[in-house]
């Protein structure tokens, strides 16, 4: 937390290596949390590259409230969000619009996906509600308190706790359906 | 298959850390140059580049009043009695600032409140220009100006990279977080909110960035010498960082200013750049027999500084494979090393090799260069960390 502060005070006044530093420590986070919220994960360089070209427009004034890596991990649950409902539309276009469908491992960064629990777990992710899983991802994988996603999505700390339990309650009965199979 | 019972446990593993990520070095030169050329942009745009903005604290929290008043009565106790006074009540935070830094000597505890734990965090003694700094679990970390390189309890050294003070930062700079530096004016015009016939209290607010966590910020500061004594650091949860500094009688560690040497990697080789895994025979670390190692994606830092992307995997006396850790690579600077730790290749816990026994891998990269542009040494230090430990 110390040196993110630092990073924070030097990226302020206009250090790109306080930048770059930034950027290598939080990046394969990111690039997780990333992974877990698309539906297409071929999106996950476009995702961290908005994120990082829009937070480095915020120099000289960028205010952090929190962790950075707990802001940072929200800016990239946003833009997965975005991303997911443009792909969503670009998907139900006339089929004379429709373009090649693209491999969920191309891309830049490789992805996949190992075992036989944790597929079936991504499947069942991948069946629920985006505001579900997104918690579910930042509480457990960015270690965020439910007070500070609450506050960076400006609702109650109940709300978000309600959102985490469904998803979970969900994900188990998705498991537990698949299991009985 | 058995039906999970703990299932954030089985989200955090295996599912996420088993989604493997690998960003390239060509991923991070775009983002990072698209980034930097924003930056770059932003900056022309707004020149002034503002600091934290610091403005008196209105006392709301019943937590800060109790604080407030414990460290009034604590100075009294001491013997502090505040006066105040139109001539010491002017001496502003830059005054302090520009005495910190022709400070040669500092010693500094850091300790932590949380519930009821006083936690002891670390000591460091600075000396012209050099470091030490003994940390948790009786760690050592020693910085000469240029490197600094931490040994953990058995004289293992698990990191060494450059030194906290590059770019000519101060010791202040550093363990403040940039609190006490001389580059924010607005800072530095404040002037303190007690005065009493030994010290000097300023009062801060938390900059913007820390306000969601950070009630205030007390520094009593020496009012003959103008050096800060101590910074305690109020949380909005009721928990509370103290930081005490002192600067006289050196009482400095024998550990001061001679690090160990370095010992000797338990397993090294040459291996070529983008070329193929190679086998390293792991010697004096009981419980491991080899580490197969691949170096790739060779690029620059913003210092120029050769990054590579090391794979490794690690082979057990048992015959047993770890998995590759972190998911695929692991970012080594050119003579940096870093402390790495790696499991079983699958399961969710370091129990889950195949045979069952606990085994917890703790390793520590080195790569160095050779007269051969293409070929480098990878230095592997590794030992098995216990499970009680």
């Amino acid at each position: 937390m110390l040196e993110d502060k630092l990073l924070i005070y030097k990226f302020n006044r206009g250090d790109g290596d306080a930048l770059r530093r930034i950027y290598e420590k939080y990046r394969n986070d990111l690039l997780k949390v990333a992974a877990a919220l698309l539906n297409d994960r071929s999106g996950v360089e476009d995702v961290l590259h908005d994120v990082f070209v829009s937070f480095a427009q915020g120099v000289g004034d960028f205010q952090l409230r929190g962790s950075l890596k707990g802001y940072l991990s929200i800016c990239i649950a946003n833009r997965a969000r975005d991303k997911n409902r443009a792909t969503q539309r670009q998907r139900t276009v006339g089929l004379g619009n429709a373009g090649p469908i693209r491999s969920d491992i191309s891309g830049p960064a490789h992805l996949a996906v190992r075992s036989e629990l944790s597929e079936q777990l991504g499947h069942a992710m991948a069946q629920l509600p985006y505001e579900q899983r997104e918690i579910i991802i930042l509480h457990l994988q960015s270690k965020m308190r439910f007070r500070q996603i609450a506050k960076s999505k400006g609702v109650s700390a109940n709300t978000i706790r309600s959102r985490y339990r469904y998803g979970l309650n969900k994900l188990r009965s998705i498991l537990d359906g698949e299991l009985k199979r | 298959m058995r039906y999970p019972r703990n299932i954030e446990r089985s989200i955090k593993k295996p599912y996420l850390e088993n989604i493997e990520v690998s960003a390239d070095a060509e991923m991070d030169e775009r983002i990072l140059c698209d980034a930097l050329a924003a930056m770059e942009e932003s900056k022309k745009v707004s020149p002034a580049l503002a600091g934290p903005n610091i403005r008196r604290t209105i006392m709301k929290s019943p937590i800060i009043k109790l604080a407030a008043a414990a460290l009034i009565i604590t100075a009294v106790l001491l013997g502090a009695k505040f006066v105040g006074g139109p001539d010491v009540a002017n001496v502003a935070w830059g005054d302090v600032i520009r005495q910190t830094a022709q400070v040669d000597y500092v010693h500094c505890y850091y300790f932590k409140n949380r519930g009821n734990d006083f936690i002891k965090h670390f000591e460091a003694w600075y000396d012209q220009d050099k470091l030490v700094l003994r940390g948790v679990k009786a760690s050592m970390t020693y910085d000469d100006g240029q490197t600094q390189q931490t040994f953990d309890e058995q004289g293992r050294r698990t990191v060494k990279k450059p030194s906290f003070f590059a770019g000519g930062l101060t010791f202040f700079e550093v363990f403040s977080g940039g609190l006490l530096s001389d580059k924010n004016e607005q800072l530095n015009q404040q002037t303190p909110t007690d005065v009493g016939n030994d010290f000097l209290i300023y009062q801060f607010d938390p900059s913007t960035d820390e306000s969601d966590f950070i009630e205030s910020i007390f520094i009593t500061v020496g009012k003959n010498s103008l050096l800060p004594v101590q910074v305690k650091v109020y949380h909005k949860d009721g928990d509370y960082d103290l930081i005490i500094f002192d600067y006289e009688a050196p009482e400095k560690p024998p550990e001061f200013f001679e690090p160990p040497m370095a010992a000797s990697a338990n397993g090294q080789s040459e291996v070529v750049l983008d070329g193929e895994k190679v086998v390293i025979d792991i010697e004096g670390s009981p419980g491991l027999k080899q580490a197969i190692v691949r170096l790739h994606n060779k690029s620059y830092d913003s210092d120029d500084v050769p990054t590579f992307s090391l794979e490794v995997v690690f082979i057990v006396e048992e015959g047993f494979r770890s998995m590759v850790y972190p998911p695929n690579f692991i970012r080594v600077k050119l003579n940096e090393a870093m402390q790495c730790g790696v499991g079983p290749p699958t399961g969710d816990s370091f129990d889950d090799w195949p045979d069952g026994k606990y085994r917890n891998i703790r390793f520590s990269p080195l790569v160095k260069s050779t007269d051969r542009e293409d070929t480098y040494i990878v230095e592997i230090r590794c030992w098995l960390r216990p499970k009680d430990d």
